[in-house]
Formats: C-alpha cells, structure tokens, sequence
C-alpha cells in the first residue's frame, strides 16, 4: 500500500496549501525580492521571443496588406498634405503663443519626460488587456503613471513594477477609467475601455454639442493622468433623449494589436 | 536531469505564452498552451507530475498576469484534477477524439474554474461578468478551438519528450 505522502490527492492538496501561503507572502510584499530576481532573469528572454514574435507577425500583416499598399498610400500623401500645412500654422500659432506668454511672464509649459520601453509580455488570460514592459523601478518607473504611443497618445497606465518589469493595463481593458475632455468644447467624460474591442466616452451631458472627428484628450480633472494626451476621435455619437447623458465611441489612432514599443511619462 | 528538463520546458511553454502567441492573437484570442501542455503531460504521465508542472507553469504565468496572483496557479491545479477525473472516468485518450473531447472539456474548465476564482476574489464584480457573458462566451469558442488545432502540434512535442525521460530513467535503471 503506498504511503499517503506519495498519493497523488497529498500532492495536489500539498500545492494548493502551498499556493494559499505564496498568495499571502505576495500581498504582504515578502516575496517582492524573489519575484524581482525571477523577472530579471526571464525578461531578457522574453523581450528576446517577443521581438522575433513580432517580426513574423508583422511580415505576414505584410503579405497581406500589399493589395491594399497603393491605397492606402495615396491616402497618406493626402493626409501629410494637409498635416503639413496644418504644421506650418500651428508653428506660426505656437511662436505667438511663446511671445505672448515670455510678455505676460506666464508660466512655463511642463515638458513630457518620456522614458522609452519595449513590450516583452502580453496578459495570457484572454479576458485581460495588459501588457509588460521591459523597464521598472530601476529606470524610474512608478504606479499610476501614464504609458504613450509617440509620445502624446495615451495607451495605458502603469498597475504594479518590479525592479526590471512593469505591467500596464491597456485603456481598451474593461477595468481601465480615463477622465478626458473633448478638445474643442471642453465637454467632459469618462473614457472607458470595452473588453479590448475598443473605447466608449461617457457622461457627456446631454446640452453638450459633440461632432464626429471631435478630438478627445485627457483631463487634469480628478485625474492621475497628465493632460492633453490624445485618446482619440469621436467616430460615433450614442445619444438617446431619454438618458441623462450622452455616449460616444472613440477611435484610437493607436493600433493596439501590433503596438511593439511605449513611452511611460516620467513627469 | 528529468526535473531540470521539465523545468526548462514550463518556462519555455510560459515566455511562448505570455511573449510570442499574442503577436498571433485571432479576434483578439490567444490559445493556452500551457494548458494543452498539462493535458499532454496528464495523458502520459502520473498526477504527481502534472501537479508539479500545473504548479510552477502557474506561478511563471501569475508572474506576468495582471489578474490575482495565484488565480492562474489555483486554475491549472484544479485543472490538472479535473483532467485526471475526466480521464479516469469518462475519456479513452488512446485515440484521437477522445484527445479532442479532452481539450475541449479542459479548456472550459479552465476558463470556468479562473473566472469563479476571479469573482469570488472580487476581481469581476458579478454585474460586470453578466455584461461580459456574450465576450466571454465568444472568447472561449475560440478558444477552444484554436487549442484543439494546437493539439495536434503539442501532444507529439510532449510526447517525443515523454519517450526520452523513459528512456533516460531505464538507462539510470540499468
């Protein structure tokens, strides 16, 4: 007769006491240490499968955009086009800006420092819309910071860092809040993520009058966030007379299933 | 030897998991061959090692998930139960379907078995996993089916890697 202590039950009720312990240990912080080491070992490996990942995953996106490639380059030339002349009188608009502003003696804009990083690991729970960085503590990186696309568009926000690692929800995931305003009429809202599908603005009072293509950005207003961040454009407008406020999906300019590197903002 | 091997192979299995399936993501949904895996393991060898294996591919996935640590640990163990009950019981794993009926009851238990742990740690309030239902529904179709494909390249991995562990343990036998 085996000994119980080689029974197969022994062994699974072994491990699940075992688990119960470590959960413990992780929310009291007594494991951090072996969990930094861990991560520091395995990350580079990570980054490692990661990038080799994305370079077949963006080589067959290649193969099967190339019927599309002519379109959608006319439609970049005419975007630039107009960008370009947009540019010219936002330089002309920002150096009046920086004259009225050394005139008046008014306060210095804060610049953005952005602290770029490499995404190494995505969320294995399908349900989940999260990613892992390759930097952390060490580099600066603290919770509640903002994460970026080129710089000015938001994409999510630091959950938890280790020495080497952070994780960031992305603010397509269902449990992601962001308070943002429309840029043009400073009309507020909450921007929620749904399930990774996309972005849904709420809250927006119904007397507010918000058009398509209306750029939304992040709000100081009881925010961890810093403002002015570009979350999106309004592409449709939910709006129903009977509720109290108005709904809008945005669109981000960001393509969250190819996104490959961030910036986290530091300050 | 063996548990340096096995232990190289959980690892390996995770960073594939959490670092290369993503890039591959179809409607937004990543197999889990972790789980397919533990089932292979499961059908090859005895409980005590699928245990072991349930257990530290779990912590290694916990390490880089953003749900409760622990969920994704607790899920394979009981996983790993469920996979032996159902083995035991009901499923013939000698041939093909029954291996399918395998990934297919598996891969629902799985999902079925985090998301209560999920909910009843407070992770997804009840309202919100009613409002999730029709996702999640859709999210474990696909699932389901993109581990059934995955099977068929998984179960010969684990089981080459079976043959040479045998092979391994008669020479030291010898």
């Amino acid at each position: 007769m085996p000994k119980f202590s080689r029974h197969p039950f022994f062994i699974f009720i072994l491990a699940i006491v075992l688990v119960i312990f470590l959960i413990v240990f992780h929310l009291t912080g007594i494991l951090k240490p072996i969990e930094n080491l861990t991560v520091m070992i395995v990350s580079p490996f990570e980054r490692g499968i990661s990038a080799v990942g994305s370079k077949i995953a963006n080589t067959f996106h290649f193969f099967g955009q190339v019927k599309n490639l002519s379109n959608q380059n006319k439609k970049l030339e005419e975007e630039n086009k107009k960008l370009l002349s947009e540019n010219t009188t936002l330089k002309e608009v920002k150096r009046e800006n920086q004259l009225l502003r050394s005139q008046l003696d008014y306060e210095k804009y804060a610049t953005r420092k952005l602290l770029p990083a490499f995404i190494i690991g995505f969320d294995p729970y399908n349900l989940l819309q999260t990613v892992v960085l390759n930097r952390g503590e060490k580099n600066g990186v603290k919770k509640d910071m903002a994460v970026s696309a080129s710089g000015d568009i938001l994409v999510g926000q630091v959950q938890e860092t280790t020495y080497t690692t952070s994780k960031v929800l992305l603010i397509i995931d269902s449990h992601a809040v962001v308070p943002a305003q429309i840029q043009s009429t400073r009309a507020t809202g909450l921007v929620r993520g749904e399930h990774g599908l996309g972005l849904i603005m709420e809250m927006i009072p119904q007397d507010e009058v918000i058009q398509i293509g209306d750029l939304v950005i992040t709000t100081a207003l009881g925010s961890k966030f810093p403002p002015g961040l570009v979350i999106g454009e309004i592409e449709e407008i939910i709006t129903s007379e009977n509720e109290l406020f108005q709904k809008a999906r945005i669109k981000s300019p960001v393509d969250f299933k190819r996104l490959e590197s961030v910036y986290v903002v530091l300050e | 030897m063996k548990y340096f091997l096995s232990f190289l192979i959980i690892l390996f299995a995770v960073i594939l998991q959490v670092s290369f399936l993503p890039h591959f993501k179809i409607y937004n949904v990543i197999p889990n061959l972790f789980l397919l895996i533990l089932a292979s393991w499961a059908i090859l060898r005895q409980h005590r090692e699928a245990y072991i294996w349930g257990f530290f591919g779990g912590l290694f996935l916990d390490l880089n998930s953003q749900i409760l640590f622990g969920v994704n640990t607790l899920s394979f163990l009981v996983s790993a139960l469920a996979i032996f009950f159902i083995i035991k019981n009901f499923v013939n794993v000698n041939n093909l379907v029954s291996k399918i009926i395998l990934i297919f009851l598996a891969s629902i238990f799985y999902k079925f078995v985090s998301l209560a742990f999920l909910i009843l740690a407070g992770f997804f309030r009840l309202y919100s996993w009613f409002q999730l239902s029709k996702n999640f529904i859709y999210l474990i179709i696909i699932e389901i089916i993109l581990n059934i494909i995955l099977i068929f390249l998984v179960y010969p991995f684990i089981r080459g890697f079976h043959h040479f562990i045998l092979r391994y343990e008669e020479r030291r036998k010898v």
